[in-house]
């Protein structure tokens, strides 16, 4: 492969899917447990649009862990206008504004916590800033293992 | 032996036990700024703690907020002996060039290339003031 100035690439990185797998695979640090404490998610800030799909994925139902939904004000009082707030608070949601659980000591402080998460900076950064080990999924995987208070996995496992 | 590595940002000269990280590391996230604990649990030093230790950084990613932790180390006591990078972080000595504004005493921090790290590691080395690294036992 040459560059447009005809120079040649230091290295070239073929991405295969089992570097693809194995980079998704370490983002967890949890080994199979069997309950999960929380679930995290909204780093980057969740939009209104991905809070649409919270909602579709919650579908009503209680949950059985919290999940923390990290956002801006922006995005809150759009939310807070129209009484969507406080469904998503009925439901167990917690929402955190303008900081995240990684930043500020939000959630409680648990010697073997788990925590599940949709984002790949949650994922980094937990274990080491709020000691919980983490397992990472998609936010439809997140909401199902939030609703049983287990880890549930229909996409690929972690 | 003794190597001069240039001085990133002066301070209090340091011995200590030699501690060489082997991947690079964020501080925020990645080091306890209470203990001084490696806290990054994908980091191959894990665990770890950088205290009083000379530091040999082969590298630092990201965070912008690694100058406070490593600030707040100073504060509290738990700081490196001296730290050792491979190349010059504005982000990471941040935290000492603001600590030294607060009127805290912070260690002395040189750049040395890493590939000459392993002569150092299970060695007592001592920093001087004018950036010398001698191993002292």
């Amino acid at each position: 492969m040459k560059k447009a100035d005809g120079a040649a690439p230091e290295t070239v990185i073929r991405v295969t899917p089992e570097m693809a797998a194995n980079a998704r695979a370490g983002l967890s640090t949890a080994a199979a447990p069997k309950t999960i404490d929380a679930v995290a998610i909204g780093s980057p800030h969740l939009s209104l649009a991905e809070f649409d799909m919270l909602e579709r994925l919650i579908a009503g139902r209680r949950l059985g862990v919290p999940i923390y939904a990290c956002t801006g004000r922006h995005a809150l009082s759009g939310l807070e206008q129209v009484g969507r707030r406080k469904a998503l608070e009925a439901s167990g949601v917690v929402i955190v504004a303008d900081t995240c659980v990684v930043v500020t000591p939000i959630m409680p402080v648990l010697s073997n916590g788990v925590l599940m998460t949709n984002s790949g900076k949650f994922a980094h950064y937990a274990p080491g800033n709020t000691g919980y080990s983490v397992l990472y999924a998609s936010l439809a995987d997140c909401v199902e293992s939030a609703v049983l208070g287990k880890p549930r996995f229909t996409d690929i496992a972690a | 032996m003794s190597a001069a590595p240039e001085i990133l940002v002066p301070g209090r000269t340091g011995q200590g036990e030699a501690l060489v990280l082997t991947a690079p590391i964020s501080f925020w996230g990645g080091v306890d700024p209470k203990t001084g604990r490696i806290a990054d649990v994908r980091h191959p030093q894990h665990g770890e703690i950088i205290s009083g230790r000379v530091l040999f950084l082969p590298g630092t990613i990201g965070s912008s907020s690694a100058s406070a932790v490593l600030m707040e180390l100073v504060h509290n006591g738990r700081a490196p002996a001296a730290l050792v990078l491979h190349e010059p972080d504005a982000i990471l000595l941040l935290g000492l060039i603001v600590a030294r504004e607060m009127g805290w005493e912070t260690p002395i921090a040189v750049q040395l290339a890493r590939n000459v790290f392993e002569t150092y590691r299970g060695s007592t080395v001592n920093v001087a003031g004018d950036g010398a690294l001698t191993i002292a036992g």
